[in-house]
């Protein structure tokens, strides 16, 4: 979901920036107030676990593998001011020192990844608990009732959908404000119609389910063992030790006590099950815009195929020349001779880089 | 002290298959970051590296003027200069720096692919390459220079010290709490030899484990600030500079006028 | 310096890790903590270093009482820190700076000293501990000997009277050991302080005046080491 440079325009960049910095300002503000002198350490451990927390893989059923967010379960343990901060940081990492995420795309990914989603997903699971409350009083066997599970798992997944769609929005105006002067976009080219379905598809399924998984997974853990924590006045969980206080205490063996997980998790898994049965029924009900989109793409492949097929080998020459001439439709204000010296240099360079990179390869696979 | 019998006698079972592929490529992704926030400092290595808030700053800027350009001329100037700046490099560290923008010009070129359909040709050629070019500049800060030197730079632009305290804490954990997890995983994996049916749960354990031990360490750490006197206050040294920075200062100014020149030349010539 | 009369501990949930425990520790004197894991060593450290207060008895330094009241007073509590470097005994939780040299800056600069000064101090501690070399290194990026001599290193910028540790050798190599054991025969002969909760029998005898045992939150055992 990370939304890398180059894709939204930069001015749409700097107007997502604005709307974050009060978030930022707010979060800051509550933080400091709810976290004292500790704070510091506090929000670099929590940021440092948020960070970690995107590089795990979850396992999925069916034997594949996710990637989860984890912003809502820590909105949910450190309340989503907290959350926001601490994501916001680990944001912040991953573009900065692991080019992943843009760097001017910067505000646009905390928007949607440490704003939309830790506010969303807490205010849902503070609903939906509610909501439950009064249906179900099954505990699981560590003082959180089970319903508290389903109320996770499913502010995770909105959460993170609602994220999703926040992002496939940004992604989807960029055709429609900033085109050039023959109508071709200068940043993201798919509109709303192909943008928001494309990001459903993988955040309705599989990332849905990987951030549901790993949300209820943390929670369970730390619920478990945390009443021992919450009792030695917690820099980290002040929202848990509310949740959970007359939970049972600590015994031996909690994490990996034995208190009917199969049933627990049977039931996790059917819900998930149901979720992603339930997805194309959530692609439905994007309604008019998924039905019409299949068909008109379809039109629309038809209808410009002579002049794509026209135009492919053309843009695909400029794309991996780099010696290529200009494009036509990116005027410039050099002499010819200038771009064929360009060119020169960067066929050579480029060159060197190949056979340097191979021959790297080679050494790798060659034994010593 | 009775050794039981079956210690001592060899094990004949062949252990079931199973997926653990997100233990393998958890622990993948957790080693990959720990030897990052290993790397030493360029700068201490070589005379002729730029302190890092100037290459932060010749990096945001170059990442902000390629973005923001609309006349493609300047996407190839640049583009040119940083193929000549990789060519010189060593083998080894041009394989590393180039990982990432080749799987990012990939990766765009893939999502963009559909483009050329709705006949977005300008789009399918231009992001690919700017991508290619903001990922490869970042690509070559991070790979030049050691974590810690980044919030040295955030100083020199004026970034307040309680966030440098935050984010250098932040970087300490990362390592910490990586290398605890790390540990975790390789523990499950080696004892993993059967099937495990619970692999949520046991992901759960993990990150579980690791977010009490944070917590406990948040603790822990502000107890040691205490005894150290702390008293809200967080100062970092400043990074000296090189006569080389005037020269990163030079091809700053150098990148925004090219970018002003062709910017004007392109709005005259519509 | 240091006087602790009939002092219990109990931790939240009713574990009892100190039972009725008096220790008179006079200034320059060395005092070794041994016994088995868990018999209260760690505690007993942590109380003596203000972190936590026994709930029972009452604990002195030079005559003032320290409790959760007379830290609450800055003044007193940054002199009182200044006067006790501890040395945990988890070095991770005790380097948290963005570099070596901030790190061993970070107490001289809580106390307002002139820059100077701490980079004096700075210069100073990276060369009594061999660690010139990580000047400008993370702390996190660094090896477990290499921490402990940052953490010995920040410690000692303050410029302590007394030093408190925790298994100062613990999992420290050979050539590493006997710096360390050079550096607190010479604290020594300086008149300084020092405690500390060991499993090393060498320690305390080339170091410790007094060997105090601890065995389930009592003291059962004190004699003269040689």
């Amino acid at each position: 979901m990370h939304i890398p440079d180059n894709y939204l325009s930069v001015s749409t960049c700097a107007v997502l920036t604005a709307a974050v910095v009060p978030v930022w300002a707010h979060s800051i503000k509550k933080v400091t107030k709810d976290f004292p002198r500790e704070r510091f350490s506090a929000l670099g451990v929590a940021a440092a676990f948020s960070f970690l927390a995107m590089m795990f893989n979850i396992p999925l059923p069916g034997g594949t593998t996710g990637h989860a967010v984890g912003g809502v379960v820590l909105a949910v343990l450190l309340g989503p001011e907290a959350a926001c901060l601490s994501v916001t940081i680990a944001l912040l990492i991953q573009a900065l020192l692991f080019g992943d995420g843009g760097i001017l795309a910067f505000g646009a990914n905390a928007f949607n990844i440490a704003f939309i989603m830790p506010f969303s997903g807490y205010y849902a699971f503070i609903f939906l608990r509610k909501l439950f409350g009064g249906m179900s009083k099954k505990t699981s066997g560590s003082g959180v009732s089970f319903s508290d599970y389903a109320a996770l798992a499913i502010a995770s997944y909105v959460g993170l959908n609602l994220a999703a769609l926040a992002t496939a929005v940004q992604f989807g105006i960029q055709p429609l404000l900033f085109t050039d002067e023959f109508g071709q976009a200068l940043y993201c080219p798919y509109p709303l119609r192909v943008a928001l379905p494309a990001m459903a598809i993988g955040h309705l399924t599989i990332f849905g389910a990987a951030e549901a998984i790993f949300s209820v997974a943390v929670y369970a853990f730390v619920a478990k063992t945390a009443p021992s924590f919450a009792a030695n006045e917690s820099v980290l969980v002040p929202k848990l030790s509310e949740d959970a206080p007359e939970a049972e205490p600590l015994s031996e063996d909690a994490p990996e006590s034995e208190s009917k997980p199969s049933s627990r998790w049977g039931a996790i898994y059917l819900l998930l099950a149901l979720l992603i049965a339930a997805t194309p029924l959530g692609l439905l009900a994007e309604g008019t815009a998924w039905g019409e989109w299949g068909a008109e793409e379809i039109a629309e492949t038809i209808e410009v195929d002579g002049q794509a097929l026209g135009y492919v080998p053309s843009a695909m020459e400029n794309g991996f020349q780099w010696s290529a001439p200009i494009p036509d439709y990116a005027a410039s204000g050099l002499p010819d001779w200038l771009a064929y010296v360009l060119s020169a240099i960067a066929g050579v360079a480029a060159s060197i880089i190949l056979f340097k990179l191979a021959s790297a390869f080679m050494k790798d696979r060659s034994p010593v | 002290m009775q050794v039981p019998q079956w210690l001592l006698q060899e094990e004949r079972i062949t252990p079931p298959k199973d997926r653990d592929a997100f233990i393998r490529k958890s622990a993948a992704a957790l080693t990959y970051v720990l030897t990052k926030a290993r790397r030493i400092d360029e700068r201490q290595r070589s005379r002729i590296a730029f302190s890092t808030q100037i290459k932060l700053a010749l990096t945001l800027l170059f990442v902000l003027l390629v973005a923001a350009s609309r006349n493609f001329a300047f996407v190839e100037i640049v583009g040119v200069a940083l193929l000549v700046l990789l060519a010189t490099y060593e083998q080894e560290k041009l394989a590393r720096v180039l990982i990432l923008p080749i799987q990012a010009l990939i990766i765009s070129l893939i999502i963009l692919a559909p483009s050329l359909l709705l006949g977005q040709t300008r789009a399918f050629v231009v992001v690919p390459c700017k991508t290619f070019l903001t990922t490869t500049a970042i690509s070559l800060l991070a790979y030049s220079t050691s974590w810690n030197r980044f919030t040295c730079a955030f100083k020199s632009f004026g970034a307040p010290d309680s966030a440098l305290f935050i984010f250098d804490l932040t970087l300490k954990y990362v390592v910490v709490l990586g290398e605890i997890c790390l540990e975790t995983l390789e523990a499950v994996r080696l004892r993993s030899v059967g099937r495990n049916r619970r692999k949520a749960q046991t992901l759960g354990g993990i990150v579980g484990v690791a977010f009490l031990r944070a917590q406990k360490s948040a603790q822990e750490q502000f107890d040691a600030m205490t005894c150290r006197c702390f008293s809200g206050k967080y100062r970092r040294f400043k990074a000296p500079m090189r006569k080389i920075d005037l020269l990163g200062v030079a091809l700053c100014l150098g990148l925004l006028s090219l970018f002003i020149y062709l910017e004007i030349a392109i709005r005259c010539s519509n | 310096m240091f006087e602790l009369t009939n002092i219990s501990y109990t931790y939240v949930g009713g574990v009892s890790a100190l039972d009725d425990v008096s220790l008179r520790v006079e200034s320059g004197r060395s005092v070794a903590l041994t016994g088995a894991n868990g018999c209260g060593k760690t505690t007993l450290l942590r109380i003596l270093n203000g972190l936590i207060f026994p709930t029972k008895g009452e604990y002195r330094f030079e005559g003032t009482k320290i409790d959760k009241q007379a830290l609450k007073d800055a003044q007193f509590a940054k002199t009182f820190h200044r006067r006790v470097g501890y040395v945990f005994q988890n070095v991770d939780s005790q380097l948290f700076c963005g570099s070596v040299e901030d790190e061993i800056a970070f107490g001289p600069r809580q106390l307002e000293l002139s820059e100077q000064e701490c980079r004096q101090r700075v210069d100073d501690c990276l060369a009594l501990l061999e660690i010139e070399h990580l000047r400008t290194r993370a702390p996190y990026a660094t090896s477990g000997g290499e921490k402990r001599k940052i953490a010995f290193a920040s410690v000692l910028s303050l410029n302590p009277d007394a030093l408190v540790m925790d298994e100062p050798l613990a999992g420290l190599d050979a050539s590493t050991q006997t710096l360390i054991i050079e550096l607190l025969k010479k604290l020594r002969e300086a008149k300084k302080t020092l405690i500390f909760a060991t499993h090393n029998e060498e320690l305390v005898q080339t170091i410790a005046d007094t060997r105090v045992r601890l065995d389930f939150g009592k003291v059962v055992d004190v004699s003269q080491s040689t």
